[in-house]
């Protein structure tokens, strides 16, 4: 990927993800990352080479099933907009009437435990509380691809590992395919089934590595040896190549 | 929150500046009446404004009336023609383009170089009093909504792209929110202009004798040298530029509320 202005940002990214796995991706800041993301989404055209979701562009893959979600690292919600009806913006973007989006708000609402406060402005929220709103918002319209760009980088440590636990639940449930970029190393590895490492810019990929631990994971996971080990493993790729 | 802490919030926010007005007048009052009591004066003292003012309630009152019409109708157009203008600019770059120099030019011209053209057009009266106040108070409205209209944060606009959002859906549920708050915000300041602007222009393109507001009160007692009534037609302009301000505030503030960020 080349930017206009000769800023070469990727070279030579080869990813593929299987149908429900969860992948996490770390890297450098400025290597490249949120680049991926927004090709797999179809918001940039790659310079060379082509992505495709299911098999489409994902722009086609987009317009015809409408599966892909994207969650960034600000909760970008609208401010003028409630918790509940922010979360059903994406619904009503595609022209389904309030009432008949009810069921699948209330739904992710009490999934992300944010029942209580669907009246809330998000200024009313906490920093997490807003990420729950914004997960519930990408997950409302029932994607089968979740791009997720560093959305826990800006939360204190005890909220993302809540967050990194509530994630996975919702993973377990529906199986969507999860794409989580992130530059902490532990996130990376307690969240993924598998954990991919850039280099920095021109970003490539130099490190792909399975991750063992059976879903569902609990919490205490983060204080097992074998987990620390592969930690270990990941920062001195991560390390290696910066 | 209960009452009484509320009317303390308001005791709050109204002491300072009444403590303040207080103070000035007294000093005015001590410099003019007693310090410095001469026959003659530069300065009327507050008695004598307050005498001149109650003297000539009626006519001061009727006047305030002309002008609040005029800078109200002019305020109306601005806010009209300013959001049609800005949302011009938003949907076009080369509207944008070929048409904000001549808004800078507005915001810039000396309006007593042109209000021989406007009385040219318009003829003497208040409708050349509304077109200057029009004049002068359109260019933070135009600024402002055109900014809340393309100022919108480009990760809300993938979103809106991701879901596949129409450029209709992009316009009536992104941007145009969006710009409430900033609206408010210009309209509060195009308020005071929108006043200012009646005063000039009935300075400046004012009406027949029979009917005249507070500018051309100012511009006919300067002349004559009655201070003391120049003086209380410039606190009815100051009082009602300030009136307005604050009914557009609190309307503003009434409607963007909820748009606060976070
Ligand atoms: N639209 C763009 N035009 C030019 N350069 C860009 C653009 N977007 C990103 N970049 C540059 O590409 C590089 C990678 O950016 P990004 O994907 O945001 O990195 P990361 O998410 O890993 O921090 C950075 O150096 C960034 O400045
Ligand atoms: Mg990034």
């Amino acid at each position: 990927m080349v930017f206009p202005g000769g800023l070469e940002a990727l070279q030579g990214i080869h990813l593929e993800l299987q149908a429900g796995e969860f992948v996490s991706l770390v890297g450098p800041s400025g290597c490249g990352k949120s680049t991926v993301l927004r090709m797999m989404a179809g918001l940039l055209q790659p310079t060379t080479g082509d992505v495709t979701v299911a098999g489409l562009h994902p722009r086609r893959a987009r317009r015809e099933k409408q599966d892909v979600s994207f969650v960034f690292q600000e909760a970008t919600l609208l401010a003028w907009r409630s918790v509940r009806d922010n979360v059903r913006l994406p619904l009503e973007l595609r022209g389904i009437p309030a009432r008949q989006a009810s069921e699948s708000v209330q739904t992710l609402l009490a999934l992300v435990g944010l029942t209580e406060f669907e009246d809330a402005y998000p200024r009313q929220l906490s920093g997490g509380m807003r990420m729950r709103a914004s997960i519930a918002r990408a997950l409302v319209t029932r994607p089968d691809l979740l791009l997720m760009d560093e959305p826990f980088g800006s939360l204190d440590e005890i909220t993302r590992q809540r967050l990194n636990e509530d994630l996975l639940a919702l993973w377990m449930r529906d199986r969507w395919t999860a794409l989580f970029v992130t530059h902490n190393v532990y996130e990376a590895v307690f969240l993924g089934g598998r954990v991919l490492v850039m280099s920095a810019r021109p970003g490539r990929l130099v490190g792909d590595f399975d991750v063992p631990f059976q879903y569902p994971r609990p919490g205490t996971l983060r204080a097992d040896p074998d987990f620390a080990r592969l930690a270990g493993k990941v920062s001195d790729c991560l390390r290696e190549h910066a | 929150m209960r009452p009484g802490n509320r009317l303390a919030i308001g005791m709050e926010r109204v002491l300072p500046p009444l403590a303040l007005f207080s103070l000035v007048v007294l000093l005015w009052y001590l410099a003019t009446e007693v310090i410095w009591d001469r026959p003659y004066r530069l300065i009327p003292g507050p008695g004598q404004v307050a005498r001149a003012a109650a003297e000539n309630a009626g006519r001061l009152a009727s006047a305030a009336g002309l002008t609040a019409a005029a800078a109200l109708c002019g305020f109306a157009l601005s806010l009209t023609a300013g959001c049609l203008v800005a949302f011009g600019f938003s949907q076009s770059r080369i509207l944008q383009r070929s048409f904000y120099p001549y808004a800078v030019f507005l915001q810039t011209v000396p309006i007593v170089a042109v209000a021989p053209l406007i009385v040219f057009w318009f003829d003497y009266g208040f409708q050349s009093v509304v077109v200057v106040s029009f004049i002068l108070s359109l260019f933070p409205i135009i600024t402002n909504a055109a900014t809340g209209l393309t100022a919108v944060d480009a990760n809300l606009l993938e979103l809106f792209e991701l879901y596949n959002a129409s450029r209709w859906q992009v316009l009536w549920k992104l941007r145009l929110p969006h710009a409430v708050p900033y609206l408010v915000a210009g309209a509060r300041i195009s308020s005071g202009l929108a006043v200012i602007g009646a005063i000039v222009g009935e300075i400046s393109a004012g009406y027949g004798s029979e009917r005249f507001g507070l500018g051309y009160i100012i511009f006919q007692t300067s002349g004559q040298l009655k201070t003391e009534e120049l003086f209380a037609a410039v606190l009815a302009s100051a009082l009602l530029g300030f009136g307005i301000f604050a009914a557009v505030s609190r309307i503003g503030e009434a409607l963007a509320g909820r748009w606060q960020s976070y």
